[in-house]
C-alpha cells in the first residue's frame, strides 16, 4: 500500500505542479487538454530538475524534500489561478462530459490500455533501456545520489570510489525521471519505474489535440488529430516497449514548436515564448539530438517574422543558399561556413565536419546511402502508417498560406530546414551510416513528423481564428 | 434537384457523405491491390526486391558432418554415416506464401543418396523437412502446397545423404509463378502479417520483411489519393451527392486509416494478452527467469551474494565471438542485472598488465564455460593477476584479484 501511494505521489505531484505552471503561463483562455498535455511534460521535467538541484545544494536526493517543494509550489500557483480570471474554454469546442468524449476517451484506450498492461508486466525491453538509462537510473536511486558515470577509460584509472561506468551520450532526464518514480516507490522496480511512458504517450494525444483546438479546429477535427497520433505504431512502440528517451523527446518537441507558433501571432505570446523555452531545454536535456530541432526551429521562427512582402525575397534567397550548399557538397568543394557561439561551440561547417553546439560532430562524407532511404520511409514505412503522407499533404496546405500569417510561414521553413537538414546529414556525413543500420530513420522520423503535424495544424487555419478570452490584458497581436 | 438536396437536414447529408466516403476509399484500396497483381501478372516478373531471396551461405552451424567454405560456395562433408546437416544462420526470417520454390545448385549432386529441406516456422513447434528433388546437379523442391509450410519460417536448412563430399554454389528461394489469385492473396497475409515484439522494434516495425509485394502504407497513401481524386470529380461534375465534399474525404480517411491501423491495434492486443498470460502473478525475479538469458540472471543474483556491496569494482569479461567490437550482449546485460555493483564490462579479457589499470581487492567475472586463463595450481588468472577463484556458476566463474603474480 506504502508503494502504491508513493507512486501515484510520484506521478500525481508533477503533473499537478506541471498543470498549474503551464496554466499560469499559459494565456487564460488555453483549453484544457493542451494544459493538462503540456503540464504533464513540464512536470516530468521539473521532478528530475528538483532532483539535480537537491543534488547541488545537499549532495544526495531524495523524494520527501522535492515532493514537499512541489506541493507547495502547487498550492502557491492555485491561489494565484483562484485569483486570476480563467476563461472556459472556447464554446464551439469544449470536451464536457457527454457522449462524444466518452466515446473518444474510450477510442484512445483502445491503444493506451493494452499498453500499460505490457508495460507493468514485461520485463525491461530494448537495449539502450537497460544498457544506459535504466543503468544510471538503478544506481541512482540505490545510492540516493547523482553518482558520476565515466567511460571506461577514466573509471579504469579512476581513484573517486563512487564512479561508475556506462554509455554517457545521451542526456540525463531520462534516468532521472526513471530515479524519481522509484525514490517514491521505496525501492527500484524496472516495470513500475516506466509508467510515466503511456501516460506520455497519452500526454501527446492531449498536447496534439489541445494545438488543434487552440488554433481554432472544431473539437472533432481536433479530437480526431490527437487519435491520428496516438494510433503512429512508432509512437506506441516507444510508448510500450518503454524506457527509451525519444517519446520524450517527440513530446518536448511537439511542445516547444507548438508553443513557439502560439508566440508568434494571438494572445500571450511573451507566455507561450516562455514554455517554447522551457519545452527546448528539457528536449536538449533528454536527448542531444534535441539541439537540432531547437537550432531549426528557432531559425524557421525567425526566417517567419519579416512581413508578407520581404517574404517574397527572403523565401528565393534561402533556397538559392541551401541549394548552393547542397550543390557545393555534391560536388565535393570544401565549405568553411560556421558561427563561432561563445563558449557553446560552433554552428555550421568547418573542418570537414558537421558542428551542432551540444551534439558531436558529423565527419562529412561522400557516396553515402542518401536521404532517399528516410523519404522512402515517409510513405512506406509501416512504423508510420498513413502519417507520412498526412503531414506532407498538411505542409502542402500550409505552405500555400504562406504570405497570409507567421504560423503558416513557420510551418514551411521548419519542413524546408528539415528537409535540407536531413538531406545534409544523411547524404553528406557519417550519419549515414545509422541508415545502414538502420536504427535511425524511423526514430528520427518520428520526432519530425511529431512536430510537423501539429505546426501544420495551426498553420491551416491560423491563430487568428483561435478563441478571444473574455477580458485578458496581454496585448494583441 | 442540388437545392432540393441542400435542404434536406444534416443527418442524412452526412450518411450520404460517409456511404460516399466509403464506397470510394474500398473500390481505391481494391484498384490499386488489383492493379499492382495485374501489373505483375502480366509482365510476368516479380519487382526486384521479392523476386529471388539468395540464402547466404555463411554463418551455418553443422548439427553432422563438417564444412569448408571455398570462393562462396559451401562443401559439406558427410560424417561416418554419410550423412550432412546444416542451417543457414544468417538467413534472415520470410514468411513461408512469399517464397516457396527451392533451388540449390550444386556441384557433385549425382553422389546424393538423399536431399531434404529443413525449416522452422511460427505455427510449428517441431523442425519440418520435405525431400529435394534431384535434377542432375540442381535439387529443387515446391513447397507452396505442403501443410507445414506455414507462418513465418524463422530458420532454414538442408539433411544430405551422400557418400562423398558435396559442394553447393548457391541456394535461392524463389516466389511461385505470378497469379492473380496468388498475388491477391499474399498481399493480404503480408498485409495482417503479426510480427510480434523482438530486439529490433523499438526502431521501427519490419513488416512482412524486404520480400513485401507492396507496403502497406504505400498501398493506403494511393489508395487515398485515388479516393480524394474520386470525390474532388463528383464534385467538380456537380453530382448530387457531392454539393459538399468534406464528410466523403474526412469518412474515406478514416476507413484507410482504419485498414492501416487496425493490424497494428491487433498486435498490441496480442502482445499484451501474452504478457498477462505468461508474467501475470509473477514477480518481477519469476519474469527475469522465465527469460532468453535467464542465465545472466542467476548468474548476477548469485554473483551479488558472493561480493560486498559497492564501491568495490567488478570486472565482467567474457571471450565468446564479439563481431561488434567493444560491445557484447551477455556482458553488457550482465552489467544491468548486477547494478548497484560497479561493473566494467566493456573487454573480452582482463586489462593487460602495462595498463596498470586491475587492483588488489578487485573482482573478475567470466561469463565463458569454456574459460581456461586460470590456473588452479599457482592461482594464477591471464594476463598475469594473482586470484583466489570464489566460485562457479552456470557455466561462470568468479575470482578475486590478490595481486600481480610479478609482484
Amino acid at each position: 500500500m506504502t508503494e502504491l501511494i508513493g507512486l501515484i505521489c510520484a506521478v500525481v505531484v508533477p503533473w499537478a505542479m506541471g498543470l498549474a505552471l503551464v496554466s499560469a503561463l499559459m494565456p487564460s483562455n488555453t483549453n484544457s487538454p493542451l494544459r493538462w498535455g503540456a503540464g504533464f511534460y513540464i512536470g516530468f521535467a521539473a521532478a528530475p530538475a528538483m532532483l539535480w538541484v537537491q543534488q547541488l545544494f545537499t549532495g544526495s536526493i531524495s523524494f520527501a524534500q522535492p515532493v514537499t517543494v512541489m506541493l507547495a509550489v502547487t498550492a502557491a500557483l492555485f491561489v494565484y489561478l483562484l485569483y486570476r480570471p480563467i476563461q472556459s474554454d472556447s464554446s464551439h469546442a469544449r470536451f464536457g462530459p457527454g457522449f462524444f468524449t466518452l466515446f473518444m476517451v474510450g477510442v484512445v484506450l483502445l491503444f493506451v490500455l493494452p499498453g500499460i498492461a505490457d508495460v507493468l508486466l514485461r520485463p525491461l525491453f530494448p537495449w539502450d533501456a537497460w544498457y544506459t538509462h535504466a543503468l544510471q537510473g538503478k544506481i541512482y536511486s540505490h545510492f540516493s545520489e547523482l553518482v558520476e558515470f565515466v567511460g571506461q577509460r577514466k573509471w579504469r584509472t579512476q581513484s573517486e570510489p563512487l564512479v561508475f561506468n556506462t554509455y554517457t551520450g545521451h542526456g540525463r532526464l531520462i534516468p532521472l525521471i526513471q530515479t524519481w518514480i522509484a525514490l517514491g516507490l521505496g525501492r527500484w522496480s524496472e516495470t513500475l519505474v516506466n509508467v510515466p511512458w503511456p501516460l506520455a504517450w497519452f500526454s501527446l494525444g492531449l498536447i496534439t489535440t489541445g494545438s488543434a483546438l487552440q488554433a481554432g479546429h472544431d473539437r472533432w477535427t481536433a479530437a480526431m488529430t490527437g487519435i491520428a497520433v496516438i494510433s503512429v505504431p512508432i509512437i506506441g512502440i516507444h510508448a510500450v516497449l518503454a524506457g527509451y528517451l525519444d517519446l520524450w523527446l517527440a513530446g518536448y518537441c511537439a511542445l516547444m514548436a507548438i508553443s513557439l507558433s502560439f508566440a508568434m501571432g494571438g494572445n500571450g505570446r511573451m507566455r507561450w515564448f516562455i514554455i517554447a523555452v522551457l519545452s527546448a531545454i528539457a528536449a536538449c536535456w533528454a536527448k542531444k539530438f534535441g539541439v537540432l530541432f531547437a537550432v531549426l526551429l528557432s531559425g524557421a521562427a525567425l526566417a517567419s517574422i519579416p512581413p508578407a512582402r520581404t517574404q517574397r525575397y527572403l523565401l528565393p534567397a534561402i533556397g538559392v543558399s541551401g541549394l548552393a550548399a547542397i550543390s557545393y557538397l555534391l560536388a565535393g568543394a570544401p565549405i568553411d561556413l560556421a558561427i563561432k557561439i561563445g563558449a557553446v561551440g560552433e554552428l555550421g561547417i568547418s573542418d570537414g565536419a558537421l558542428r551542432i553546439p551540444g551534439m558531436r560532430e558529423l565527419a562529412l562524407e561522400t557516396g553515402s546511402l542518401g536521404a532517399g532511404t528516410v523519404a522512402t520511409s515517409l510513405f512506406t514505412s509501416r512504423s508510420l502508417g498513413l502519417w507520412g503522407w498526412i503531414c506532407l499533404g498538411l505542409v502542402g496546405l500550409a505552405a500555400g498560406r504562406f504570405f497570409a500569417d507567421k504560423q503558416a510561414r513557420l510551418a514551411t521553413y521548419w519542413a524546408i530546414a528539415i528537409g535540407l537538414a536531413s538531406w545534409v546529414a544523411f547524404s553528406f556525413t557519417q550519419a549515414s551510416r545509422y541508415l545502414e543500420i538502420g536504427t535511425v530513420t524511423q526514430r528520427f522520423l518520428m520526432v519530425v513528423l511529431t512536430i510537423t503535424f501539429p505546426l501544420t495544424l495551426i498553420a491551416i487555419l491560423g491563430v487568428h481564428s483561435a478563441p478571444k478570452p473574455r477580458d485578458d490584458h496581454e496585448p494583441h497581436a | 434537384m442540388a437545392s432540393e438536396y441542400r435542404t434536406k437536414d444534416f443527418s442524412q447529408r452526412s450518411w450520404h457523405q460517409a456511404i460516399t466516403g466509403l464506397v470510394c476509399s474500398v473500390l481505391a484500396i481494391t484498384a490499386v491491390m488489383f492493379a499492382t497483381a495485374g501489373w505483375i501478372t502480366l509482365s510476368g516478373a516479380y519487382p526486384d526486391h521479392a523476386r529471388e531471396f539468395s540464402v547466404p551461405l555463411t554463418g551455418v552451424t553443422v548439427r553432422a558432418g563438417t564444412i569448408e567454405e571455398h570462393n562462396g560456395s559451401l562443401q559439406l562433408v558427410p560424417d561416418r554415416r554419410g550423412v550432412v546437416v546444416v542451417l543457414f544462420e544468417d538467413a534472415s526470417w520470410f514468411l513461408a506464401k512469399q517464397l516457396s520454390d527451392v533451388r540449390m545448385t550444386t556441384s557433385g549432386g549425382s553422389r546424393i543418396q538423399r536431399a531434404e529441406w529443413l525449416w522452422q516456422s511460427s505455427s510449428e513447434e517441431k523442425t519440418q523437412a520435405e525431400p529435394l528433388e534431384l535434377y542432375g546437379d540442381t535439387l529443387r523442391a515446391s513447397l507452396g502446397g505442403y501443410e507445414h509450410w506455414q507462418g513465418r519460417i524463422n530458420g532454414i536448412g538442408i539433411a544430405l545423404v551422400s557418400t562423398s563430399p558435396i559442394t553447393i554454389n548457391d541456394i535461392s528461394l524463389n516466389p511461385p509463378p505470378p497469379s492473380m489469385g496468388y498475388l491477391l492473396g499474399r498481399m493480404w497475409t503480408e498485409w495482417t502479417f503479426l510480427e510480434g515484439y523482438h530486439g529490433y522494434t523499438i526502431n521501427g516495425l519490419k513488416g512482412a520483411g524486404s520480400a513485401t509485394l507492396m507496403p502497406m502504407p504505400l498501398a493506403a497513401g494511393m489508395a487515398l489519393l485515388l479516393s480524394l481524386a474520386a470525390i474532388a470529380l463528383a464534385h467538380v461534375l456537380a453530382l448530387p451527392i457531392q454539393i459538399r465534399p468534406s464528410g466523403s474525404i474526412l469518412a474515406s480517411a478514416i476507413v484507410i486509416w482504419l485498414l492501416v491501423t487496425i493490424p497494428w491495434m491487433r498486435q498490441l492486443w496480442t502482445e499484451a494478452a501474452w504478457a498477462v498470460e505468461v508474467y501475470a502473478g509473477k514477480s518481477e525475479a519469476e519474469r527475469r527467469l522465465l527469460e532468453s538469458d535467464s542465465r545472466l540472471y542467476s548468474i548476477a543474483s548469485w554473483v551479488k551474494k558472493q561480493i560486498p556491496p559497492p564501491p568495490q569494482r567488478l570486472f565482467v569479461v567474457s571471450s565468446a565471438p564479439d563481431p561488434k567490437g567493444t560491445t557484447n550482449f551477455e556482458r553488457t546485460k550482465i552489467h544491468y542485472y548486477l547494478a548497484p555493483h560497479n561493473v566494467l564490462s566493456k573487454f573480452a579479457d582482463l586489462p593487460s598488465l602495462n595498463s596498470d589499470t586491475v587492483r588488489p581487492g578487485d573482482f573478475a567475472l567470466i561469463l565463458d564455460s569454456d574459460d581456461e586463463s586460470y590456473n588452479a595450481t599457482d592461482g594464477k588468472i591471464e594476463p598475469g593477476y594473482q586470484a583466489i577463484m570464489l566460485g562457479e556458476h552456470r557455466g561462470s566463474r568468479l575470482y578475486r584479484i590478490v595481486g600481480r603474480i610479478d609482484d
